[in-house]
């Protein structure tokens, strides 16, 4: 019994590790219902672009890096007159016009300024757009779409 | 009048001007004003401690659930809806400018309390281990009371919010109103403006009709002053004629001897009878002029020959003023295309003008020259000169240098402006040089007869 306690022990030991690794995840849900969840690293991999910006919710600029929401969704056939429904942590959700997402570099942010967010610090993922690139974005409106703490991606049928 | 116009329009002008800028402005610190009302949507005061509140109320709940032992709320599950709180809490603090909210009222102190109490209870949540009932409760007793503080501080930033609101609004409402009375005043410009170019419209059509009633008028006088001297020369034509014959005969002895005594008068009275009839002749030509109706019948002839005549119809009265005419002759013929008797004419009276004009003694050099592809008639005496303020009127009509009654010299004052007449009917001028003491030259210039006519009419002949 006390062998069977130990080896327990033992592999919680092992898997520990590998429990505090699965971090934050955000689900992706596309039209037909098909959900898929990534993580940080998934996110990464899949691209790293930078966007170094202001908005009303930092000092100064910071670089934020992270994949382009167009090509997390390349595989979905993201349409101009698509809606996507953001949702954060605290369930607070709005929706995106799809064509900002294809006309702008607008990623989900997984890294600022190289150091992930942590919950505490509006992440672990943020929307953000390229707005010091594009006067247009500075119009108040798309102060709306920045989402930060976002748990959530959801197209809309 | 005009200048006050004037001064008017520019007025009018400029307050449109001033009126359309503020308008502009107005108008665009109006959209300003719309912008900041919109954008206190989701980033508002309200919204921020809103989010505040009610995670707060989400993390004493998972709290009390994990008291009560609810499976479905793990530590980690705490531990989240903390971080989600302390994240708010940093939203709230931080707030749209940097400051938070309503950070003037008595309710803003909870912020201070609620980041101490995250701070301090921090270790215990993260900690917070399966099942610890106690920890939990103990947990929920320090995180219960800020619910109401909370609450009022959210009400605080409410009314912040709703006073920054009725402010905007009530700055929207005065741009509006301000931006109606500008445009009323732009309005009323305009249509100061526009009254104010029909009255002067008016005004300027009134004086330039005026203008043209008072040239017509006069030009009516004129002709009708001119057409009574003409008809007045003309009556007196047939008398003075008759006189002057009948003293040339008695002068000539034809009626009977006359006394010495008697001859002097009768030749003073026929001197005078010639100047009489010859000024009547200057003025029906010089009207005839006038009115285009002096008719010339031209000719290949030659200059000398003209000069020629006029210095010997002049004899007479060169000797009578006693003063001596010298014609420089040229060596050959210099042909024009003219009128013999208007070309004598115009000479005649340059030199006899000459001579007017010379004492005695004096002389008065005539001359005939080419002058590149014209004919020159140049006649200089040694006279007083023509004065510079004169210099400009000598071809006016019925103009002597010397106007009063007392002047020494006759005259009509017709003969330069018949004499310019005669020279432009000939594609020529009459033109002069002039000093005051030195005397003067006038010249008289006429196109040189073409080739062929010249050699045609010496084969005629």
């Amino acid at each position: 019994m006390k062998q069977v306690i130990q080896a327990c022990v033992f592999i919680l030991t092992l898997a520990a590790p590998a429990l505090a690794l699965a971090g934050p995840q955000l689900t992706v849900t596309t039209a037909d219902g098909e959900a898929r969840a990534y993580e940080r690293q998934d996110l990464l991999e899949i691209e790293a672009h930078d966007v170094t910006t202001d908005n009303d919710y930092i000092d100064g600029t910071a670089t934020f890096t992270g994949p382009r929401l167009s090509t997390l969704l390349q595989d979905a056939g993201l349409k101009p007159d698509d809606q996507l429904q953001v949702t954060a942590l605290n369930d607070y959700r709005t929706i995106i016009p799809a064509h900002e997402v294809l006309d702008y570099d607008v990623i989900i942010a997984v890294l600022m300024d190289g150091e992930e967010m942590s919950v505490r610090d509006k992440g672990p993922f943020w929307v953000i757009y390229p707005m010091s690139d594009h006067a247009e974005l500075q119009e108040p409106s798309f102060n709306d779409r920045l989402i930060w703490q976002l748990s959530e991606i959801q197209i809309l049928p | 009048m005009l200048v006050q116009i004037r001064l008017f329009r520019w007025f009018a002008i400029l307050t449109i001007l001033v009126t359309l800028c503020l308008v502009a402005l107005g108008l665009f610190r109006l959209q300003d004003e719309i912008d900041e009302l919109a954008e206190t949507k989701r980033a508002g005061p309200t919204w921020i401690a809103n989010q505040m509140e009610f995670e707060l109320l989400r993390f004493t709940q998972a709290l009390a659930r994990f008291a009560q032992g609810a499976p479905e709320v793990t530590p980690d599950n705490v531990v989240f809806r903390f971080d989600i709180l302390w994240s708010r809490h940093a939203v709230a603090v931080e707030g749209q400018s940097g400051r938070p909210a309503a950070a003037e009222t008595d309710e803003a102190a909870v912020l201070d309390a609620l980041g101490d109490e995250l701070r301090r209870q921090e270790a215990s949540v993260i900690d917070l281990s399966p099942g610890d009932v106690v920890e939990a409760e103990r947990l929920l007793a320090v995180f219960l009371p800020y619910g109401d503080p909370l609450h009022d501080y959210t009400l605080a930033a409410k009314d912040e919010q709703a006073a920054v609101a009725l402010a905007a609004r009530s700055d929207l409402a005065f741009y509006s109103q301000i931006s109606v009375y500008l445009s009323l005043a732009m309005g009323v410009a305009s249509l100061i403006l526009a009254v104010q170019f029909f009255v002067e419209s008016r005004f300027h059509k009134r004086i330039s009709m005026e203008n043209a009633e008072l040239l017509e008028k006069s030009q009516a006088a004129y002709r009708a002053k001119s057409q009574f001297l003409a008809t007045v020369s003309h009556e007196l034509r047939t008398p003075v004629t008759s006189i002057k014959g009948t003293l040339g005969l008695i002068k000539g002895g034809m009626l009977g001897e006359l006394s010495d005594k008697m001859r002097r008068m009768v030749e003073i009275a026929h001197g005078n009878s010639e100047r009489l009839a010859s000024m009547i002749n200057d003025i029906l030509d010089f009207e005839k002029a006038e009115s285009g109706e002096l008719s010339y019948r031209f000719e290949i002839l030659d200059l000398v020959t003209v000069v020629d005549e006029a210095v010997e119809a002049n004899r007479d009265f060169e000797a009578h003023r006693r003063v001596s005419v010298v014609f420089e002759r040229p060596a050959g013929p210099i042909w024009v295309d003219g009128d013999g008797f208007r070309l004598v004419q115009l000479v005649a009276n340059l030199l006899s003008n000459a001579v007017k004009f010379s004492e005695p003694g004096q002389e008065v050099i005539v001359g005939v020259t080419k002058v590149g592809e014209a004919a020159r008639v140049s006649v200089r005496d040694y006279g007083s000169g023509i004065p510079d303020d004169f210099k400009r009127r000598v071809f006016e009509r019925f103009t002597q240098a010397d106007s009063s009654d007392t002047r020494k010299v006759g005259g009509t004052g017709l003969g330069m402006s018949i004499s310019r007449a005669i020279a432009e009917n000939h594609n020529g001028r009459v033109h002069f040089e002039s000093k005051i003491g030195m005397g003067s030259t006038f010249y008289f210039d006429i196109p040189l007869a073409p080739q062929d006519a010249v050699a045609h009419r010496d084969s005629a002949a």
